[in-house]
């Protein structure tokens, strides 16, 4: 049997893993479309500080799991715990304010295209009626986590692919939110925007500690988020020593919309699963 | 008759009609179905007739074509629904449409037809799938409404693939069933969504700077379309009135006639449907790429509520809205009708106005500024909804829009006509 992972050099890792209450948590849930079940009788939790990557090939339902995350779908079996409260049947209405606690990256961003950038990232804030000053002073802070504070008075149109995801992730940082949910947050970019925006990521999670939710089928990305950590000193993010992998970043797989995995990158790599061995290959 | 025809098969006797499967006929897919038959005319009788039971490798195309050509004059057709040759489908599926009676026949023709056939399984089942295994017959079909048939290989294996394949059936009677049950769906979401976007304004949180935009949006930029409109029908109504009136002596109720005709009918529809082009088109495009664009869920996402923040300010901008542009296509209507009479038909410019003024009643004038408080509701409540359940990407954006114009121009005329009627009832005419 294989050995597991070097323990985590103290000063450079986050904190392992509590025993805090799960931020989400899933119970034998399933959804269908007219037709046969998109997701089926997943279940799995997200810990306070952790980070978990849903892999799977493109249409296994990951983009559903994340939505239902929130409460943007309703399931059709099962319970969904957010922040400790059931939201599988919870009105519009009560989960308006629990979704505000989360942060949520969309696919292609979802940026409001009439907007400029900073009333999109300051949407929220608006919306609360917060002065213009602070809400000024606050997407200037926020736009500069993303590196793109030059982007302030722009609108969407005018931003490239890999700009406006930074921007999304901005807008769903600006309230630092208790749950950061990624929908293929490097989907369809090069290899240069991708690993600017995994940093990101990674920046959120380990300055933070915000839990996250990553949806991907970019095994690359999933690898470099376990394998590194971000430096805040330099700046960047920088590589663990050899062997040694995040603890709190671990790894989920769907395959035909059933959780087929459910463990660290470790146990990801030695899975004895088909499909599991198949998609790592 | 038909229990005696297929009980046999049912207890495993011999059977009383088995088909030979169809060699040598092109693989089908579902697409190809409706052309496949002008290919294989020539060869089905032979491909029906010398094919070996044991081969189970084609799509059996030939019955269906045969069973077509013993029933030229049938009326609704037996019909190639689809065969799926790489899961070595056998079934042959008859698909009856439109109506009950005609099917019967067409059924019990189709079942002599078959009956030639001596060596093989058919067996009818309604639908295919449902049967654990095709050797059931169920012999209710005659009075359904429509049908399947489907014949079963001799081979084990097809057989299984049989079974085991997905149904790949549309029932005839299907198309007309969910239509009618979309349609009951889509009343029930549009009086939901309606109510909803209705008592949103009663609570908190109101979002009056969206009102507002709307309100400009809608109104002013509205402004030029219904004043044009309403001055050349006003013009039109002029003409044609002066036209008949003059053949009774009676040009100087012109002003009446078109004063009343604007402010009671037409100043309200046509405002009404000219908004309803240009705004519910608006709405429900705008709408729909923002549901597409994932723009509704990311809103949803940051706590706010779309239904409050896009739908129930639109529709009472465009309530209010419309109540005024209504008044200016009135007053461009009776201007544009006192033009014509003045320039054109060279009658008496005061007649016409003093006319127009004093024919006015105050019910004429409720008459005319109730109806677009209906229209407004109905073009924005109409525009929103489609666009709020758009779906299928830029392709379901342009199928909203057509959709909540269309709608939304019906509806105008159609609640015009009970609007109308009611207020008639309330106000009888003198």
């Amino acid at each position: 049997m294989t050995e597991p992972p070097a323990s985590v050099q103290p000063g450079q890792m986050p904190a392992p893993l509590t025993d805090a209450a799960p931020v989400v948590v899933f119970r034998n849930v399933s959804i269908a479309f007219d037709g046969p079940p998109v997701l089926h009788d997943i279940s799995f939790s997200v810990g306070p500080s952790e980070t978990r990557i849903l892999l799977g090939p493109t249409g296994v339902g990951k983009s559903v799991l994340l939505k239902l995350t929130n409460g943007l779908l309703c399931p059709d079996e099962g319970s969904i715990l957010l922040f400790g409260e059931e939201i599988s049947r919870m009105p519009e209405e009560e989960l308006l304010p629990l979704r505000t606690r989360a942060g949520m990256v969309f696919q292609e961003g979802a940026l409001f295209d009439s907007l400029t950038v900073r009333d999109n990232v300051a949407y929220q804030l608006i919306v609360e009626r917060v002065p213009d000053d602070e809400i000024d002073r606050r997407v200037l802070s926020a736009l500069r986590f993303v590196q793109l504070e030059e982007t302030f008075s722009l609108f969407p149109s005018s931003l490239s692919g890999g700009m406006r995801r930074r921007v999304a992730i901005a807008r769903a940082f600006i309230r630092q939110p208790e749950l950061l949910l990624y929908d293929s947050p490097t989907g369809g970019l090069d290899p240069v925007t991708s690993t600017t925006i995994i940093e990101l990521v990674m920046k959120e999670r380990d300055v933070y500690r915000t839990p996250s939710l990553l949806v991907t089928h970019r095994l690359q990305d999933a690898f470099t988020l376990c394998t590194h950590r971000f430096d805040e000193a330099l700046g960047r993010m920088v590589p663990l020593p050899q062997g040694v992998t995040d603890p709190n970043t671990t790894f989920l797989m769907l395959e035909e919309g059933r959780l087929i995995f459910d463990g660290s990158l470790h146990e990801l790599l030695h899975s004895e699963n088909p499909f599991v061995r198949e998609f790592l290959e | 008759m038909l229990s005696q025809l297929f009980e046999p098969g049912l207890r495993g006797g011999r059977s009383l009609l088995q088909l030979p499967p169809a060699v040598g006929v092109d693989s089908l897919r579902p697409m190809q179905a409706p052309n496949i038959q002008r290919r294989v005319k020539a060869e089905h009788w032979r491909n029906l007739m010398r094919g070996s039971p044991r081969d189970d490798c084609h799509a059996r195309t030939s019955l269906v074509l045969d069973a077509r050509k013993q029933l030229p004059n049938a009326g609704p057709w037996p019909r190639l629904e689809s065969i799926d040759p790489e899961r070595r489908q056998c079934a042959v599926v008859v698909q009856q449409q439109k109506r009950a009676r005609p099917t019967r026949k067409t059924l019990k023709k189709l079942v002599q037809s078959f009956c030639r056939f001596r060596s093989h399984v058919i067996s009818l089942s309604q639908p295919v799938y449902d049967a654990p295994a095709c050797r059931v017959a169920r012999v209710d079909l005659l009075s359904a409404p429509c049908a399947i048939l489907s014949m079963q290989h001799p081979n084990p294996a097809a057989r299984h693939s049989i079974q085991s394949c997905e149904p790949v059936i549309h029932m005839a009677i299907d198309p007309l069933e969910r239509t009618a049950k979309q349609l009951v769906l889509t009343v029930q979401d549009y009086s939901l969504f309606a109510w909803r976007a209705i008592t949103n304004l009663f609570s908190e949180p109101r979002y009056w700077p969206e009102f507002l935009v709307q309100s400009d949006i809608i109104g002013f930029g509205s402004t030029s379309i219904v004043l044009l409109s309403g001055f050349f029908t006003g013009g039109v109504l002029a003409l044609q009135s002066a036209a008949t009136l003059s053949q009774f002596g009676a040009t100087a109720v012109t002003g009446q006639f078109v004063s009343i005709t604007m402010i009671r009918e037409l100043g309200p529809v046509l405002t009404g449907i000219m908004v309803a082009a240009r705004n519910a088109s608006s709405m429900a495009s705008e709408l729909g790429s923002m549901v597409v664009t994932e723009q509704i869920d990311a809103m949803r996402a940051l706590g706010v509520d779309p239904m409050r923040k896009l739908v129930t300010p639109r529709i009472f901008a465009c309530i209010s809205m419309l109540f005024f542009l209504t008044i200016v296509a009135d007053a461009f209507g009776i201007l544009g009708g006192g033009a014509v009479t003045v320039f054109l038909n060279h009658q008496d410019g005061p007649q016409y106005f003093s006319k127009a003024w004093e024919s006015l009643r105050y019910p004429d004038i409720i008459q005319g500024l109730v109806k677009p408080l209906f229209s407004g509701y109905i073009i924005a409540s109409v525009g929103c909804f489609y666009g709020m359940r758009t779906t299928g990407g830029t392709q379901g954006v342009g199928r909203s829009t057509i959709q909540a114009v269309v709608n939304a121009a019906v509806l105008i005329i159609l609640v015009d006509f009970l609007v109308t009627r009611v207020l008639l009832a309330l106000f009888p005419p003198l």
